[in-house]
C-alpha cells in the first residue's frame, strides 16, 4: 500500500515530535544529573578541606605528643631523682662523718677518764700528804704551826680538786651514755634516708611506666585518627573523581539525538518528503564517538 | 594571589571539578561556558597565566576558539591545555597543530592536571 504526500509528512511530524519529546526528556536528565553532581561536588570538597585540615592538626598533635609533653616530664623527674639521690647520699656521707666523731669522742673519752682516775689517786695521796702532815704539825707544836698552815691548804687544795675531778668524771660519763645514742640514731636516720630514696625511685619508675602507657595510648589514638582521615580523604576524592562521569554520561545521551537526526533524515529521504522539522544534532561532538573513554581517562600528554 | 586560569567548558560539573581542584593550590580560576564565552574571556582579562579547554562545545568549539586565540598576536602566546572525552589520535593531531600545549583525557586526575598547568603556566 502506498502512502500518499500526506500520511508521509504526517509521518515525518510524528517522528519529529517523538524526536523533541526525547531530547526534552535528555537535557531534563542531564539538568539534573548536573544538579546532583555539583551539590555533591561541593559536599565532597568541603569533606576533603575538613579532613585535610584535621590530617595537618593530627600531625601536629602528634609532634607535640612525641616530643615536648613526655620529654619534659621525663627530664622533670630524672632532675628530682637526682636530687633526691644526691640528698641521701651527701646525707650518709655526714652520718658517717658524724659517727667516726663520735667514736673519736668515746676514744677521747676513755683517755679522760684515765686522767680522771689518774687525778683521783692523786687526789687521795694529797689528802694522804695533808694528813699525815697535819700529824707532823701537831706533834711539831709552835714550830709546826706554818707546816700546819700548809698542810691545811694542801688538804682543801686536794679536797677541791677531788670536787673538780666528780665533775669531769660525771660529765665523762654522762657523755659516755649519750654517744652511742646519738650514733645509734644517726644510723636510723641514714637507715630512713635509702629507704625513702628507694620508695622514691620506686614511686618515679611507676610514673615512667604510667607516661609512657598513657603516650602510646595517645599515639595509637592519633594514629588511628589519622588512618581514617586519610581513607576518607581517599574515598572524597575517589568520589570527586567520579562525578565527572556526569559531563561525558551526559553527552553519551545527546548521542541519542544526532543518532535520530540521522533516522530523519533518511526516513526524509525514504519518504521523498522535505523535512521542514529536521533540525541539528544537539549532540556538538566533533568525533563520532557515543560512549566514553575510559581506558586513558586522566592521562596528560605534554605536546 | 595565584596565577590566574581560565576553564572553557559546557559543563558545570566540570567547571566545578577543575575550580575546585586549581583553587585548593592556589590558582585564581575563572569560568567560561562555551567557546565564543572563552574568546570574550580572554580579551578581557589581563594576567591570564593559561586556558584549560573542553572541545564539544556548542556555538564555538575548542578547536575553532584555539586557532583564534592564536591568530591573535595578542593572545597568541598563551598556552592552552585541551580537557576532553576525545582520545582520537586525529583529534590530537589536529589540536597540537592548531597550537594547544597538552591534552587530557577527561576525567582528570587533579594531581596531574595540577602538574601539567604548573608547567605550563611557569
Amino acid at each position: 500500500m502506498l502512502l500518499d504526500d500526506g500520511s508521509r509528512r504526517g509521518l515525518l511530524r510524528h517522528f519529529a515530535d517523538f524526536r523533541d519529546r526525547v531530547l526534552e526528556r535528555i537535557r531534563s536528565s542531564n539538568r539534573e544529573s548536573e544538579r546532583g553532581a555539583l551539590e555533591t561536588g561541593k559536599a565532597l570538597h568541603a569533606v576533603v578541606e575538613a579532613a585535610r585540615a584535621y590530617t595537618h592538626r593530627i600531625h601536629a598533635l602528634r609532634q607535640h605528643a612525641d616530643e615536648s609533653n613526655a620529654q619534659s616530664l621525663a627530664a622533670a623527674i630524672s632532675e628530682q631523682t637526682g636530687h633526691v639521690g644526691q640528698y641521701s647520699s651527701d646525707l650518709g656521707e655526714l652520718i658517717a662523718a658524724q659517727s667516726a666523731d663520735a667514736r673519736q669522742s668515746l676514744e677521747r673519752l676513755e683517755s679522760i677518764a684515765l686522767a680522771a682516775r689518774e687525778i683521783q689517786r692523786l687526789v687521795n695521796a694529797s689528802r694522804m700528804l695533808a694528813l699525815n702532815a697535819q700529824v707532823e704539825a701537831a706533834r711539831m707544836g709552835e714550830a709546826g704551826k706554818a707546816f700546819a698552815v700548809v698542810a691545811a691548804e694542801m688538804k682543801t687544795f686536794a679536797q677541791e680538786m677531788a670536787r673538780a675531778n666528780t665533775s669531769i668524771s660525771s660529765m665523762v660519763n654522762g657523755m659516755k651514755l649519750a654517744l652511742p645514742k646519738m650514733a645509734e640514731r644517726a644510723g636510723v636516720m641514714e637507715e630512713r634516708s635509702h629507704r625513702f630514696a628507694a620508695s622514691f625511685e620506686e614511686s618515679v619508675g611507676r610514673i615512667r611506666q604510667l607516661t609512657a602507657g598513657m603516650q602510646q595510648a595517645i599515639g595509637a589514638v592519633i594514629d588511628e585518627g589519622g588512618a581514617t582521615l586519610q581513607a576518607v580523604l581517599q574515598h572524597s576524592e575517589t568520589g570527586l573523581s567520579a562525578l565527572q562521569f556526569q559531563d561525558p554520561q551526559a553527552q553519551a545521551l545527546l548521542y541519542i539525538d544526532r543518532m535520530a537526526h540521522d533516522e530523519q533524515q533518511h526516513l526524509s529521504a525514504v519518504l521523498q518528503v522535505h523535512d521542514d522539522r529536521l533540525r541539528p544534532s544537539a549532540h556538538n561532538n566533533l568525533g563520532d564517538q557515543g560512549v566514553i573513554h575510559s581506558e586513558s581517562s586522566g592521562e596528560v600528554l605534554l605536546f | 594571589m595565584g596565577k590566574r586560569v581560565l576553564v572553557v567548558d559546557d559543563s558545570a560539573t566540570v567547571r566545578q571539578q577543575v575550580s575546585l581542584a586549581l583553587t585548593q593550590v592556589g590558582f585564581e580560576v575563572l569560568e567560561a561556558v562555551d567557546g565564543m564565552d572563552g574568546l570574550q574571556r580572554i580579551s578581557s582579562t589581563p594576567g591570564l597565566a593559561a586556558v584549560i579547554c573542553d572541545i564539544n562545545m556548542p556555538r564555538l568549539n575548542g578547536l575553532e576558539m584555539l586557532e583564534k586565540v592564536r591568530a591573535d598576536a595578542k593572545t597568541a602566546g598563551l598556552p592552552v591545555l585541551m580537557l576532553t572525552t576525545e582520545g582520537h589520535p586525529t583529534m590530537m593531531e589536529r589540536a597540537k597543530k592548531a597550537g594547544a600545549k597538552g591534552w587530557i583525557i577527561k576525567p582528570f586526575k587533579a594531581d596531574l592536571l595540577i602538574a601539567a598547568l604548573r608547567k605550563l603556566a611557569a
